[in-house]
């Protein structure tokens, strides 16, 4: 071998010398995504564990928080100045937690079968909902795997300040960042009154008011609230509200409208309605919790396959899914 | 996932169609600017291989983030990094041609030289999407959008001008209308390419997803926005100069005769009409460039390291210490080209 054949063998040589050990040193890490920074995990700042799995259309949530544990579906509960550590993982199908807060940081986790991965969340610092979503798909624009992480208010319900903050700066991002983006939902103050009558209609994607989530509403502490909602019988297969059974579509008639309060970590029950198509439907209660969730909140099982044409080896579109729910705030005082 | 699988294993290929007569050009023409024979046959017929080999194999690579087996994930990984190998003994094999060569500086040989530097620096995004451990942090974000376009922008699209620039005149016989719009479209070109590029990096690097149509109104962000939208404006606009060039080529550009000669005598009488000066790495412009600007490079090199402090302190990359570190980088190394920019008249 002369000199000039050394250099070039020696330079290819150093090159897979140099991939081999990044190659090396870096197979530890491929069976985690993400990480928690260390500064997060050394100060004082109180934690909440949330196991985030992910669905075919929806977040699968498990918090271990200060009120207990709790199960939901596209939701984290937290309170001011707690830290969410979050673990996600997913069986079967591949995901990702998108967190564009709008006036903070963007989080950003693949959840990838046979991987775990991490991520710590900060507190906005307004309490209220605030939105994150499935990314992997087609960025912010897939229309129904949105979730809330909704902040309450370190006890008692939302002051009038937390909600004029909060509304403020929606307003302003739906101004200016968030134009044309229905995944922050606008807020509708009906705080003005305790009997508030709120009207909300669904369109041809089974939404309300074109949003996912639907509308965040503001009531005052013992209102008693009428919430009227429409949903047109659904005719695209678009809408998660038609399904296929046995190759023939179907609209779904067996999902339950209902209202949920939020408190003590848990969702309660405090009213309830089965879907109907094409007439008004009418919820009421009193508002006595801090917030509530209301709509089509527990994910509906959909599935298009026209003429069982679906299969694993074409592909296949099925899941449980849900896109026509809100969070109600509840203004104290 | 059999979708997923049999896309990439098909469509992958298109990088390659993209990529390799890039490379192809760069072997005709670095050995040609030079004036000198290939350094080495041998590396590039063994690359040539390894690139027919490894470019097949890789496609999955785009699959780190789905459900797969890790260890299958990290095969693939190691044969993506097979597909650097030819393309780094491409690079020492075109540098040690060009190696104390007398280059001459014009257009042609700027584009090449930008080609061959810029597969470089979108080499290195690539190896490091291709890291899983990596991936999984920019997976689905605009850096994955960066890598490509520095792929594109700052090697394949140049070469292919490199050639442009000499093929017109060939096929037409008339040659450039304007040296100077040829030289605005260089430097506009590829000021705003690199300037699009990095912002794509730095949106990607603060996690925004590709394909996002909302983002968060922070500084950050904003400011990466706004830089893609100036580079691209920027190369735009260079580029309609080199479309303007083109048409008023076709029109008035002077005849030349361009028959007697073989391709390598065609492109540098070519490039010497396109010439800026000839700061070759031997040439008394550059000597006497690096002996009066001596101090101003060794200056510039001093604020250049300083600037990776600021790098280091940078974190999660929110807040302005990533400002300082472009300054004093971009401050640094103009410091150090400035001599050699004033003496060779090439800008």
């Amino acid at each position: 071998m002369n000199s000039k054949e050394k250099w070039e063998w020696g330079f290819t040589l150093s090159a897979i010398i140099l991939l081999a050990l990044v190659a090396a040193t870096t197979f530890p890490y491929i069976f985690q995504v993400g990480g928690v920074p260390a500064p997060h995990l050394t100060n004082d700042a109180p934690v909440i564990q949330v196991h985030l799995i992910q669905r075919q259309y929806v977040f699968q949530v498990e918090e271990e928080g200060p009120k207990g544990n709790s199960s939901y579906y596209n939701l984290i509960l937290t309170y001011p100045s707690y830290l969410l550590n979050l673990t996600a993982t997913s069986i079967d199908v591949t995901g990702n937690l998108y967190f564009p807060y709008y006036s903070g940081q963007v989080i950003d986790v693949q959840i990838v079968p046979g991987t775990q991965a991490y991520a710590v969340i900060l507190p906005p610092s307004v309490p209220g909902p605030y939105v994150f979503l499935n990314g992997e798909y087609d960025g912010p624009w897939f229309p129904y795997q949105v979730a809330v992480i909704l902040e309450l208010p370190s006890s008692g319900y939302f002051t009038l300040s937390d909600v004029s903050r909060y509304y403020e700066q929606t307003q302003q991002a739906r101004a200016g960042a968030l134009v044309g983006d229905p995944y922050n939902p606008p807020v509708i103050l009906c705080n003005s009154t305790f009997e508030p009558r709120i009207y909300l209609s669904a369109d041809q994607y089974g939404i309300l008011n074109f949003t996912v989530p639907a509308p965040t509403l503001v009531v005052k502490e013992g209102a008693n609230v009428s919430l009227v909602l429409f949903f047109p019988f659904p005719t695209s297969d678009s809408n998660y509200l038609r399904t296929y059974v046995n190759g023939r579509p179907e609209v779904v008639n067996n999902a339950t409208l209902g209202i949920y309060g939020v408190s003590g970590g848990t969702l309660k029950q405090v009213a309830s309605v089965e879907l109907r198509y094409g007439v008004p439907i009418i919820l009421n209660f009193t508002a006595v919790y801090p917030a509530y969730v209301y709509g089509i909140y527990y994910p509906i099982h959909t599935n298009y396959s026209p003429g069982n044409t679906s299969s694993p080896v074409i592909g296949e579109d099925f899941g449980l899914v849900t896109g026509a729910w809100g969070i109600i705030m509840v203004e104290g005082g | 996932m059999a979708n997923q699988v049999a896309f990439w294993i098909f469509g992958h290929a298109v990088v390659y169609m993209l990529w390799l007569p890039a490379v192809s050009a760069l072997y005709l023409l670095i050995p040609t600017l030079a004036g000198k024979p290939l350094y080495s046959d041998k590396l590039g017929r063994i690359s040539a291989l390894l690139y027919l080999v490894f470019s097949n194999v890789v496609p999955i690579h785009h699959l780190y983030m789905v459900n797969l087996p890790v260890y299958m994930k990290f095969v693939q990984e190691i044969l993506t990094y097979g597909v650097v190998i030819p393309s780094m003994m491409t690079f020492f094999n075109l540098w040690a041609t060009a190696k104390e060569a007398k280059f001459s500086w014009n257009v042609v040989s700027a584009f090449t030289v930008t080609a061959f530097a810029g597969a470089i620096a979108a080499g290195v995004t690539g190896i490091s999407n291709a890291t899983i451990s990596f991936d999984a942090i920019v997976h689905n974000t605009m850096w994955v959008v960066g890598h490509f376009h520095a792929m594109i922008l700052l090697s394949i699209v140049p070469a292919a001008m490199a050639v442009v620039y000499f093929m017109i005149p060939m096929l037409t016989g008339r040659n450039w209308y304007s040296k100077g719009a040829a030289w605005f479209h260089f430097w506009g070109y590829l000021l705003g390419s690199v300037i699009l590029v990095v912002g794509m990096d730095q949106l990607g690097l603060g996690g925004l997803l590709r394909r996002s149509e909302i983002f968060p109104r922070t500084y950050y962000f904003v400011s990466a926005e706004v830089e893609v939208t100036v580079g691209m404006l920027l190369a735009q606009a260079a580029t309609l100069a080199w479309l303007l060039n083109l048409l008023s080529t076709l029109v008035k550009g002077r005849r030349i005769e361009l028959a007697p000669l073989d391709l390598g005598q065609t492109i540098q009488v070519i490039g010497v009409s396109l010439s800026g000066a000839l700061p070759t790495l031997t040439s008394p412009v550059l000597r006497r460039a690096i002996s009066r600007g001596y101090g101003m490079g060794v200056l510039g090199a001093l604020i250049a390291a300083l600037s990776f402090f600021f790098l280091a302190k940078m974190g999660d990359g929110y807040g302005d210490f990533i400002w300082i570190w472009l300054l004093l980088f971009i401050t640094g190394v103009f410091l150090m080209a400035l001599p050699i920019l004033r003496d060779s008249k090439g800008v």
